[in-house]
């Protein structure tokens, strides 16, 4: 009797040992894992691959280089997420300002609070740093374009079929003759089915 | 003298030189709109590089169903903590714990197969794990009551 009861209590402490298994692993980050259907890191890093191919690649650069002789200098505005998920644009975003630095085609200077920040620290440099080392107001480089984007999707469901469709646009408006030179779009479709 | 003159030939040379720089297509009231633009610069430039959420609310079965669901056991629960006040209010109000049965408990509200949930019946019994308290706190105030009433008397009598 007693050792019936001493193999029950055997087999269900490796019972609940098995059930509370908490695992971790490593895993690419280039991996596509998709678990709720929601928006994710795949989505983030295809829309960033397709982006940057486009403003990279397309006529309006060339076209600039052409008109001026130098590169032009982009500044990133706003991304609006009007979708149904909370997106943040920032991951595929940085993917893109990155390439710009790495192409060395376009230039990029630093707006919003990063800016802000920055011209703090020179208007400190005003009182503090030495004559020589001191940084100037007045001579940071202007843009000559300005990045704006948009996230929006459309979601059909139907008690556990769902089809959501994402459209994420990127657009580059010249700041002086406010004409928007490039329309970039990325459009991912997924069928979730519950 | 000379030198004044010289300085202010320079000056008018260099005003008309600035006036010259002008675009001669530029809109003559620019400066209404750069005046307009330059109030709110701090505003307009803040959120360079956020993304701005504003997202909306799509229909989804399942989570809808889940909702539903959750929103349903919120209000048994709400309607329980209410019944269980009102039980309280009612026994704190007299010390016994027989008014019960006095027909509000029993209008058919309680026994209607969705509320009806062991909670309260038509003898005046009570049942359910939540009616202990109430149960102690009843025989607490009996006993109080009599051992004031019998404190008086005695204390009359002696």
């Amino acid at each position: 009797m007693k050792k019936i009861f001493l193999n029950i209590a055997l087999v269900g402490a490796l019972a609940i040992g098995v059930q509370s298994c908490h695992t971790v692993s490593r895993v690419d980050t280039d991996s596509t894992m998709d678990i709720s259907g929601k928006w994710n890191d795949a989505d983030s890093r295809m829309t960033a691959e397709t982006l940057t191919d486009q403003i990279l690649g397309e006529l309006w650069l060339n076209q600039f280089k052409k008109e001026n002789q130098r590169k032009p200098v982009v500044i990133v505005g706003f991304v609006k997420n009007k979708s149904h998920e909370h997106i943040e644009a920032e991951t595929f975003m940085k993917n893109i300002e990155r390439s710009f630095i790495q192409s060395q085609k376009i230039r990029l200077v630093q707006g919003g609070d990063k800016r802000e920040q920055i011209r703090g620290e020179r208007a400190d440099q005003q009182t503090n740093s030495s004559v020589s080392t001191m940084k100037q107001f007045g001579l940071e480089i202007g843009a000559d374009f300005m990045v704006q984007g948009d996230i929006n999707t459309i979601v059909d469901a139907y008690k556990r079929k769902k089809v959501v469709y994402y459209q994420v646009n990127l657009e580059l408006t010249h700041l002086q003759t406010n004409e928007v030179v490039w329309i970039g779009e990325k459009k991912i479709k997924k069928y979730i089915k519950n | 003298m000379k030198t004044l003159f010289k300085i202010i030939t320079i000056c008018i040379f260099l005003l008309g030189t600035n006036v010259m720089a002008q675009d001669p297509d530029q809109n003559p009231n620019y400066k209404e709109s750069q005046a307009k633009y330059d109030e709110q610069k701090d505003e307009l430039t803040k959120r360079n590089g956020e993304t701005i959420q504003d997202t909306y609310e799509a229909y989804d079965w399942t989570e809808n169903k889940l909702k539903v669901k959750n929103a349903r056991i919120q209000r048994r629960h709400e309607v329980r903590m209410i019944r269980n006040q009102r039980h309280r209010v009612c026994y704190s109000s007299n010390g016994y714990g027989n008014n019960y049965n006095n027909g509000y408990y029993n209008n058919g509200y309680n026994n209607n197969g969705y509320y009806n949930n062991g909670y309260s019946n038509n003898n005046g019994n009570n049942y359910g794990g939540n009616n202990y308290s109430n149960s102690v706190s009843n025989w607490g105030s009996t006993l109080l009551t009599t051992a004031v009433l019998g404190t008086t008397l005695y204390y009359l009598f002696k």
